[in-house]
C-alpha cells in the first residue's frame, strides 16, 4: 500500500510540474515581460522587452507614448497635427508672401522638429523632413509600400521639370516654429510645404522607450520599432541565464525585398542604438521605356531624386547607379541621431558617407549596389571594436563583398 | 500437463531469466537513443540557396515562392515542399515536406538546395 501511495504522489507531482509554464529557452526573450504590437497604424510593429524594476508600468507607459506620438505625428490619421499642417495652403498660389495659420503641436512633435532641423544642417540637406510633396510625387508615399503593390498598372515616372519645379518646395526654412506659454506652434510661408516626420520618428520613441524604462527600474530592456533597435543594459540570455553583450542580426540588402536573410550578427554592449535605413524594402518599381527602375522611398532633397537614380540631362531619362550606398546602419547612443544619420547616408556617397560618420564619430556599416561593405568603428576582423561581427561561421552572405575596415578616432 | 511440470512453473516467480532481462533492457535503452537521436527539433526558417544567393523565409508565415522560374516552394503550417518543378526526375516534388533542423529538398538539375535551418539565437534584427 506504501509503495502505491509513494507511486501515486510522484506522478500527482509530475502532472502538477508538467502545468507550470517552463520558458523556451530558443526565446531570446525568456526571461523577460514583452509587449508587441502594431503601432503608427501602418504595419510597423513595436517590440519591447523589459526585465527587472516595474516591468508592467514600464510597458503601459510605452505603449500610451506609441498612441500619443501617433495621434499628433501621423500621416494617415487627418485629424493628427501633421496631417492638418500639411493640408494648409491647399489650392493657394505661393505668392511669395503667404504665411499660414499656426497649428498647436505637443512638446515631442516640437522636439523631433528642432532635432530634424539640426540634422538638415548637419547633412547639408540631406536628410529633410520636408521631402514629402516629391515622394509623392514619385510615388514612394506610401507606409506599406513595396515591390507589387501597383500590381501591373506602375506609376507614371515624373518628368524632371516635374522635379525641379517641386524642389523649390521642400525647403525646410519654410518650416517655422514658435512657442507661446508652454505650448508649440508650427506654420509654413510656403503653400505647399508638407513634412514627414517617418525618417526620425521611431528613432525618437525608441529614445523616449528608453527612459521610460529607465524611470521604472528597469534592468535590462530592448526595444525594436520595425527593425529601429535600442537596448538597455546587457542581454540576459535564456540558455546561459547570465548577463551577456546583445547580438543583433543586420539584414542583408540584396535580393531586394528583405528576404535575404541576415548578412551578419553585431555584439555590441550596454545602452546603445543600431537603426538601418535602405531601399530593399520599401521601394516601388517603374518602367523608363523598357526599362525598369527600382525607386526607394528615401528621396533626396538637395537632388530631388530617389536614392540610387541620378538623372541624365543629355538623354532626358533617369539612371539607376550601380555604385551606390544601398542600406546605412548606425551604431551610436542615440537613436534619434541614429534614425537620421541612416538616412542621409543613405543618399550620399560612399566616401562621401563614410567621411560623413567618421567626422561626427559615428559607428555604422554601409552596403553598396557594388558589393562593398564599409565597418566604421566596427571591427570585422577581430572582438576589439566597441561593437564587433560575431557569429562569422553562420552569417555568409557577405562573403562575396570587399570588406573594408575603418576605425573611429 | 504432467504434475511435475505445474510445479516446476509454480516454483518459478518470473517467466523470464536474467539474459532476458539484459536484452530487454538493451532494447529499451536503444529505443530511446534512436528517439533522442532522431528527434530533431523543428525549424524556424527555410534557407533556400540557388545561383549563388541565399533567400531565407521564416516558416511561420504561409507563402509561394518562384525560384528562378523552374521551380515553387510552398511554406505552409510550418513546412515546406516543392510544389511543382520543371526538372526531369521531379525528386524535389517527390520529397515531401522538411520541417526539421538539417532537412533539405534538393533540385539538382536546377541547382536548387532548400535547407531547414534553426533560431539564429539573435536578440532582435535591424533592417
Amino acid at each position: 500500500m506504501k509503495k502505491k501511495t509513494i507511486i501515486c504522489i510522484l506522478l500527482a507531482a509530475l502532472l502538477i510540474a508538467g502545468c507550470t509554464p517552463i520558458p523556451d529557452e530558443n526565446d531570446p526573450f525568456a526571461y523577460y515581460a514583452v509587449l508587441p504590437r502594431e503601432v503608427f497604424a501602418t504595419g510597423i510593429e513595436f517590440y519591447a522587452a523589459v526585465r527587472g524594476g516595474d516591468e508592467q508600468a514600464a510597458l503601459s507607459e510605452m505603449s500610451q507614448l506609441m498612441d500619443d506620438l501617433n495621434s499628433d505625428m501621423s500621416l494617415t490619421l487627418s485629424s493628427s497635427a501633421l496631417s492638418r499642417f500639411n493640408a494648409l495652403g491647399a489650392g493657394v498660389e505661393d505668392s511669395g508672401d503667404y504665411q499660414s495659420a499656426p497649428i498647436e503641436i505637443s512638446a515631442e512633435t516640437y522636439a523631433v522638429i528642432e532635432r530634424a532641423r539640426v540634422f538638415y544642417g548637419q547633412t547639408n540637406g540631406a536628410f529633410n523632413i520636408a521631402v514629402r510633396p516629391l515622394t509623392a510625387l514619385w510615388h514612394v508615399d506610401n507606409e506599406g509600400i513595396g515591390e507589387y503593390m501597383y500590381g501591373v498598372e506602375l506609376p507614371p515616372i515624373p518628368s524632371y521639370d516635374e522635379v525641379t519645379e517641386l524642389l523649390v518646395h521642400c525647403d525646410l526654412n519654410d518650416l517655422h516654429t514658435e512657442t507661446d506659454e508652454g505650448k508649440y506652434y508650427i506654420y509654413k510661408t510656403d503653400p505647399l510645404l508638407r513634412i514627414d516626420l517617418g525618417a526620425i520618428a521611431k528613432g525618437y520613441a525608441a529614445d523616449r522607450c528608453v527612459a521610460i524604462a529607465k524611470a521604472h527600474g528597469v534592468e535590462s530592456a530592448l526595444i525594436n520599432i520595425s527593425g529601429n533597435i535600442c537596448v538597455v543594459g546587457e542581454w540576459y540570455h535564456p540558455k546561459k541565464k547570465v548577463y551577456v553583450r546583445w547580438d543583433i542580426g543586420v539584414n542583408a540588402p540584396r535580393p531586394r525585398g528583405g528576404f535575404a536573410g541576415e548578412a551578419c550578427a553585431l555584439s555590441v554592449p550596454a545602452d546603445c542604438t543600431v537603426v538601418t535605413s535602405g531601399d530593399y524594402r520599401r521601394y516601388i518599381t517603374a518602367l523608363q521605356g523598357d526599362t525598369v527602375l527600382y525607386l526607394s522611398h528615401i528621396v533626396n532633397g538637395v537632388s530631388g531624386l530617389p536614392q540610387g537614380i541620378a538623372y541624365d540631362s543629355a538623354n532626358n531619362a533617369y539612371v539607376q547607379q550601380t555604385d551606390f550606398v544601398v542600406s546605412a546602419v548606425i551604431f551610436t547612443d542615440d537613436s534619434t541621431k541614429a534614425d537620421a544619420y541612416a538616412t542621409a547616408a543613405c543618399l550620399m556617397s560612399y566616401e562621401q558617407a563614410i567621411a560623413f560618420l567618421r567626422e561626427h564619430n559615428t559607428g555604422g556599416i554601409l552596403f553598396t549596389e557594388d558589393k562593398r561593405i564599409a565597418f566604421i568603428g566596427i571591427t570585422e576582423s577581430d572582438e576589439s571594436g566597441k561593437a564587433y561581427v560575431t557569429q562569422k561561421e553562420v552569417y555568409s552572405a557577405y562573403r562575396s563583398c570587399t570588406v573594408e575596415e575603418y576605425a573611429l578616432d | 500437463m504432467t504434475e511435475k511440470r505445474i510445479d516446476v512453473l509454480r516454483k518459478r516467480k518470473l517467466p523470464f531469466g536474467v539474459l532476458d532481462v539484459v536484452v530487454f533492457a538493451a532494447v529499451i535503452v536503444l529505443t530511446v537513443v534512436l528517439l533522442v537521436a532522431l528527434n530533431r527539433k523543428v525549424g524556424a526558417s527555410v534557407e533556400i540557396a540557388y545561383d549563388g544567393t541565399t533567400v531565407t523565409l521564416p516558416l511561420s508565415r504561409d507563402a509561394e515562392r518562384d525560384v528562378g522560374g523552374h521551380l515553387t516552394v510552398v511554406i505552409k503550417d510550418g513546412a515546406a515542399y516543392v510544389r511543382e518543378s520543371d526538372c526531369k526526375h521531379q525528386t524535389c516534388v517527390h520529397t515531401g515536406k522538411i520541417k526539421r533542423v538539417g532537412q533539405s529538398i534538393v533540385c539538382a538539375q536546377n541547382g536548387v538546395v532548400i535547407t531547414v535551418i534553426g533560431e539564429s539565437g539573435l536578440a532582435g534584427t535591424v533592417g
